[in-house]
C-alpha cells in the first residue's frame, strides 16, 4: 500500500467520529421525521395553480407519459413541481431572503435594498432603438397635427430623486442624463417638455413622494407633479385637496419582485376636495366592461395583492372621462401607471379626457382623435418604462 | 438526478429508505436490488437512454473480468484480454466525451470544414469508466478476485450516491461491503449529518460564490478592474472546492446511510503548504486513480530522471483531459505537471525552508491561477490573468469593486473558515459534549439549505411596468 492510500485512510479515521453516539442517534431519527413529514405534508397539502406574490402559473401535477419520460421533459416537470408545490414555499422564501440579509446582500431581481427602508429599483438604461422610434413617431405625430397642443411629462423614479438614500458603495446609471437627452431631442419636435425633477426633490425634503416598496410615486408625489404641470401649461389649480390614508399596510411590487420584506409598510393616500373648493365631480366609462362610474378610486382593491389598483383599477387599453368644467376642452392622455394617480387632479382642466395606454391599446389613434374631437394630447410616463417602451411608437404611426 | 434538489431529498430518498429498511437486514440480497434498480432509475432520470449504456458497461467489464480471471494462468492472454477490455471502454468514453473536441480540433489543425454532432455527454460517464477500469486492472493483478454475480457488479458500478460525480470508489475498497455491511442507527444519523453538510457546502456556499463569478465574468472585459477579477476568481475558488467536495460529502454520507463505507475525496486542500501537498487533498480518489493505473505502471519514480519527468508529465495531461474535452482542460492539467516536476527537482527543498505563511500563499496563488485556465476557455483565460496582474485592466478597484466586495466580503470569510479544519472540529466538538445544540445547528443548516433549494425556483413574474 502506497504512503499515498495510508495517508487517506488516516483522513478518513479523524473524520469518522466514534465518540458521539447521542449525536448521531438523534440526527438519525430527526433527519427520518423530516423527510418523512415533508413527503406527507407536500402530499396532503392542496396543489396551488397560481402564485400572487410572483403573478405567476405555478407547475401542477405532471404528465406521467412515456414519451415525457423517454424525452426527459418530465424530469423537469417533476422538479418544478416539487418546487412550487413544496408546502412551505411561503416561509421558504422568507428565510432564505432573510439569510442573504444577513450575509450583507444588497440586490435582487434587479431591486437594491436601500436606507431609510426604502426599495428600488434599477435605473434601465435606454434602448436607443425603442427611444429613436418613439421620438420619430412622435414628431411625425405631431407634424400630422400640428393645430393640437402636445405636451410630454417624463417622470424620473425613485433611485433618481432619492439617490441619497441609495446603499454606499451601489451606483447606478444615471437617470439625469438619459433624461436631459431625451428632453431636449423631444423639444425639436414642437412637443412642449414637463420637467418635474426639481419640485420633486424639493417636496422629497418634507413628504414622502415615493413608496417603499412599490416602484410608483405616491399621491403626494402625483400632486407635486401636476402642479408644475398646471403652472407649466397655465392651467388652473385652485381645487383644494386633502389627503386621507386609506391602506396602512401597503406592500409594493418590489417587494414581491425581490423577496426582500423586514422594513416599513407603505401608506396610501387618495387626496379628497376640500368641500366647496369648486370640485366638479367626474363620470368615467370604460369602454371594455361597458361600466359606468363616478368614483376614480376603487376601494374594493385596497384588499388585493397589488393595492396600487385602488387608483382606476388595472390596465384599461381606453377609457373615457367627463366632467363639467370649462372651457370645452378635450384631452388624449397617453400614459403608462405613473399617471394612474394623477388622473383625479387632471380630470378639473378638461371637459373630456380620454386615457389610453399604448401597450394594450391596439385601434386607430387618428380615428379616437376625430370621434372624441381632441383638442390637447399629453405624454405620461415614468422614466423606466418609457426607455424600454415600443408601444408608443406602433400605437402613433399611421 | 442531483443531490440537491427538493424532489430527490423529499421524494425519492424517504420513498428508498423506507423501502429499504423495510426488508430485513438478513435478506441482502433483496435489499441489494431494491438499491440496483433504485440506482438506475435514478440514473435514467432526464436522459433514460443512457441507462442502456450504463447496462452494457455493467454487462461487457463483468463478463470480461471473468474471462480474464480464467485466462491468468495464460499471461499473454489475460494481457490481450486485458487490453480489448480497456480499449473498449476507453473507446466508450471517448466517443461520447472526446468526439466533438476531436473533430473540432482535426477541423482546425487540417483548416478542414468537416460536420459533425457532439454529443451529449452521458452523465458520471468519467467517474463509472474509471471504476470499472480499476476493477478491471484488480482483477488483471489478481489483487482481487472477480464477481460472480452480474447483479453484485452492477450494483457497485452504478451505485447512485456515487454514480454522478465520485468519489471514484475501487471495487477492492467496497467488495465485501456488497454482501454484508452493516446499518446501525449511529451510522446512519452519521451520514444523515455528512449529507446535510454536504447539501449546505453546495447549496448556501457554493451556489451563491457561483452567483458572485458569473456577475464578474458577465461584465464587458475592458471595464474591470485588478481587484474585480481577484474577487471572482477567488469565488471561482471557493465555488469549485465546496461544489466538489460538497457533493463528495453527499456521496459518503448517503453510502453511509445504507451501510457503505466510502473513503475521502477531500482533505482540506485550501490549507496545504505546497503543489505536491495539495494534490494529495484534493480529489483524492482520482489522483489515486492515476497514481495506480497509470503512474506506477509506467514506471513511476523507479526510472530515470528524464523518464519520471516524462511520466509525469503524461500522467498530468491525462488528469487535465479527463476533466473536460477542451484544450484548455489538457494545459491546465500539464501546468500542474510542470509545477510538480519543479517543485521535485528544483525548489522542493528551497520551499521547505520558507515559513508556514509563505509557503501558504505560494500555493495558493498557484492553485487560484490554475482555476483562472480550468474555468475561462482559450484566450480568454490569458485576458482574465493579464487584468489580474494589471495588464489591459481598467484601474485597481472602482465602485463595482466596492459594491462586489461589501455584498460579498461575508461569504468569502464564511469560505475561508470553512476551508480549514476548524470549522467541523469545533462542531464535532459541540456534537460530542451537547449534543442537542450539535442537533440544533445541523437542522438550521438543513432549512437554510431546502430554503435556498425552494427559492431557486422563485421566479417572479410581475406586470413590474404596469
Amino acid at each position: 500500500m502506497s504512503d499515498r492510500y495510508k495517508g487517506y485512510r488516516k483522513a478518513k479515521a479523524s473524520i469518522l467520529i466514534k465518540d458521539r453516539e447521542k449525536y448521531s442517534n438523534i440526527i438519525a431519527v430527526i433527519f427520518c421525521i423530516t423527510i418523512g413529514v415533508v413527503l406527507m405534508l407536500n402530499l396532503i397539502v392542496k396543489d396551488r395553480k397560481f402564485s400572487p406574490e410572483e403573478n405567476r402559473v405555478l407547475q401542477t401535477e405532471p404528465n406521467f407519459t412515456i414519451s415525457h419520460y423517454l424525452d426527459g421533459r418530465l424530469e423537469s416537470e417533476i422538479d418544478a413541481y416539487s418546487n412550487d408545490q413544496f408546502f412551505a414555499r411561503k416561509g421558504a422564501v422568507r428565510v432564505k431572503t432573510s439569510a442573504d440579509v444577513s450575509m450583507g446582500v444588497l440586490e435582487a431581481n434587479g431591486v437594491y435594498r436601500c436606507k431609510d427602508n426604502y426599495l428600488m429599483e434599477d435605473i434601465s438604461s435606454p434602448n436607443r432603438k425603442y427611444v429613436d422610434n418613439s421620438l420619430s413617431a412622435i414628431k411625425e405625430f405631431k407634424e400630422r397635427y400640428n393645430n393640437i397642443g402636445m405636451s410630454f411629462m417624463l417622470a424620473p423614479n425613485t433611485a433618481n430623486i432619492l439617490s441619497d438614500k441609495l446603499p454606499n458603495a451601489v451606483k447606478l446609471s444615471n437617470q439625469n442624463k438619459y433624461m436631459d437627452d431625451f428632453f431636449s431631442k423631444l423639444s425639436a419636435t414642437g412637443v412642449k417638455t414637463v420637467d418635474v425633477r426639481k419640485p420633486l426633490i424639493e417636496a422629497s425634503k418634507k413628504r414622502q413622494i415615493y413608496y417603499r416598496t412599490d416602484h410608483h410615486w405616491t399621491s403626494d408625489g402625483a400632486y407635486v407633479a401636476y402642479s408644475k404641470l398646471a403652472s407649466d401649461l397655465g392651467m388652473d389649480n385652485k381645487v383644494k385637496y386633502k389627503p386621507v390614508i386609506v391602506k396602512n399596510d401597503f406592500i409594493g411590487t418590489l417587494s414581491s419582485k425581490s423577496g426582500f420584506t423586514g422594513g416599513k409598510y407603505d401608506s396610501i393616500k387618495v387626496f379628497l376636495p376640500e368641500k366647496n373648493s369648486g370640485y366638479k365631480p367626474s363620470l368615467i366609462y370604460y369602454p371594455e366592461t361597458k361600466e359606468k362610474t363616478t368614483n376614480f378610486y376603487r376601494l374594493n382593491n385596497l384588499n388585493k395583492k397589488d393595492a396600487y389598483t385602488v387608483f382606476g383599477g388595472s390596465n384599461h387599453p381606453v377609457y373615457k372621462i367627463e366632467t363639467p368644467v370649462t372651457p370645452a376642452e378635450n384631452l388624449l392622455l397617453i400614459k403608462d401607471s405613473y399617471a394612474n394617480s394623477m388622473i383625479p387632479f387632471l380630470s378639473q382642466n378638461f371637459r373630456k379626457i380620454v386615457v389610453v395606454d399604448p401597450r394594450y391599446y391596439y385601434d386607430d389613434i387618428d380615428d379616437l382623435i376625430s370621434a372624441e374631437g381632441i383638442t390637447q394630447v399629453m405624454f405620461l410616463y415614468n422614466a423606466n418604462t418609457f426607455f424600454e417602451d415600443n408601444s408608443l411608437s406602433l400605437t402613433l404611426t399611421k | 438526478m442531483l443531490f440537491s434538489t427538493i424532489f430527490f431529498i423529499f421524494t425519492f430518498l424517504p420513498i428508498l429508505l423506507a423501502i429499504y429498511f423495510m426488508i430485513p437486514a438478513k435478506k441482502m440480497r433483496v435489499r441489494n436490488g431494491v438499491l440496483l434498480v433504485a440506482s438506475l432509475i435514478f440514473y435514467s432520470w432526464g436522459e433514460p437512454v443512457y441507462v442502456a449504456l450504463m447496462i452494457f458497461s455493467i454487462a461487457f467489464n463483468w463478463y470480461m473480468s471473468l474471462v480474464i480471471e480464467r485466462t491468468k494462468s495464460k499471461e499473454l492472454s489475460a494481457k490481450k484480454e486485458l487490453v480489448f477490455t480497456i480499449i473498449i471502454n476507453l473507446f466508450i468514453m471517448g466517443f461520447f466525451k472526446y468526439f466533438g473536441f476531436l473533430m473540432e480540433t482535426i477541423n482546425f489543425v487540417f483548416r478542414t470544414h468537416i460536420k459533425y454532432t457532439a454529443l451529449a455527454l452521458p452523465i458520471g460517464i468519467s467517474f463509472y469508466t474509471f471504476q470499472a477500469l480499476s476493477y478491471v486492472f484488480d482483477v488483471y493483478k489478481g489483487t482481487v478476485g472477480a464477481q460472480k454475480n452480474v447483479l453484485k457488479f452492477g450494483l457497485y458500478l452504478s451505485l447512485f450516491p456515487q454514480l454522478i460525480a465520485g468519489p471514484i470508489v475501487k471495487y477492492r475498497d467496497v467488495a465485501t461491503q456488497l454482501d454484508s455491511r452493516e446499518c446501525t442507527q449511529q451510522k446512519f444519523g452519521e451520514g444523515a449529518s455528512r449529507f446535510i453538510f454536504g447539501l449546505s457546502k453546495k447549496v448556501i456556499l457554493a451556489n451563491n460564490l457561483g452567483a458572485l463569478y458569473d456577475v464578474v465574468t458577465s461584465m464587458p472585459h475592458s471595464k474591470v478592474t485588478v481587484m474585480t477579477y481577484w474577487i471572482g476568481i477567488i469565488a471561482y475558488t471557493f465555488q469549485i472546492y465546496f461544489d466538489f467536495s460538497g457533493y463528495s460529502d453527499m456521496a459518503i454520507g448517503l453510502g453511509r446511510m445504507f451501510g457503505f463505507e466510502f473513503l475521502e475525496n477531500f482533505n482540506y486542500p485550501y490549507i496545504s503548504k505546497s503543489v505536491t501537498e495539495f494534490w494529495r487533498r484534493w480529489h483524492m480518489s482520482l489522483s489515486t486513480w492515476f497514481r495506480e493505473y497509470v503512474y506506477i505502471p509506467l514506471g513511476g519514480n523507479r526510472v530515470s530522471k528524464k523518464r519520471h519527468i516524462l511520466n509525469l508529465l503524461i500522467v498530468w495531461s491525462l488528469t487535465g483531459l479527463w476533466h473536460g474535452a477542451a484544450w484548455n482542460f489538457v494545459f491546465w492539467g500539464t501546468y500542474f505537471g510542470i509545477i510538480l516536476v519543479v517543485e521535485k527537482y528544483l525548489i522542493g527543498e528551497y520551499i521547505e525552508k520558507w515559513n508556514d505563511g509563505l509557503r501558504h500563499i505560494y500555493t495558493l496563488v498557484i492553485v487560484i491561477i490554475s482555476w483562472v485556465f480550468f474555468s475561462r476557455p482559450g484566450l480568454s483565460a490569458l485576458k482574465y490573468l493579464g487584468v489580474m496582474f494589471g495588464i489591459g485592466a481598467n484601474g485597481f478597484a472602482d465602485s463595482t469593486t466596492l459594491y462586489l466586495l461589501r455584498t460579498s466580503i461575508i461569504i468569502i470569510i464564511i469560505s475561508a473558515v470553512c476551508s480549514t479544519p476548524r470549522v467541523i472540529e469545533e462542531f464535532n466538538r459541540i456534537s460530542r459534549e451537547r449534543y442537542i445544540a450539535g442537533a440544533g445547528i445541523l437542522m438550521i443548516l438543513f432549512l437554510l439549505s431546502v430554503a435556498y433549494l425552494v427559492y431557486s425556483s422563485y421566479n417572479p413574474f410581475l406586470y413590474f411596468r404596469f
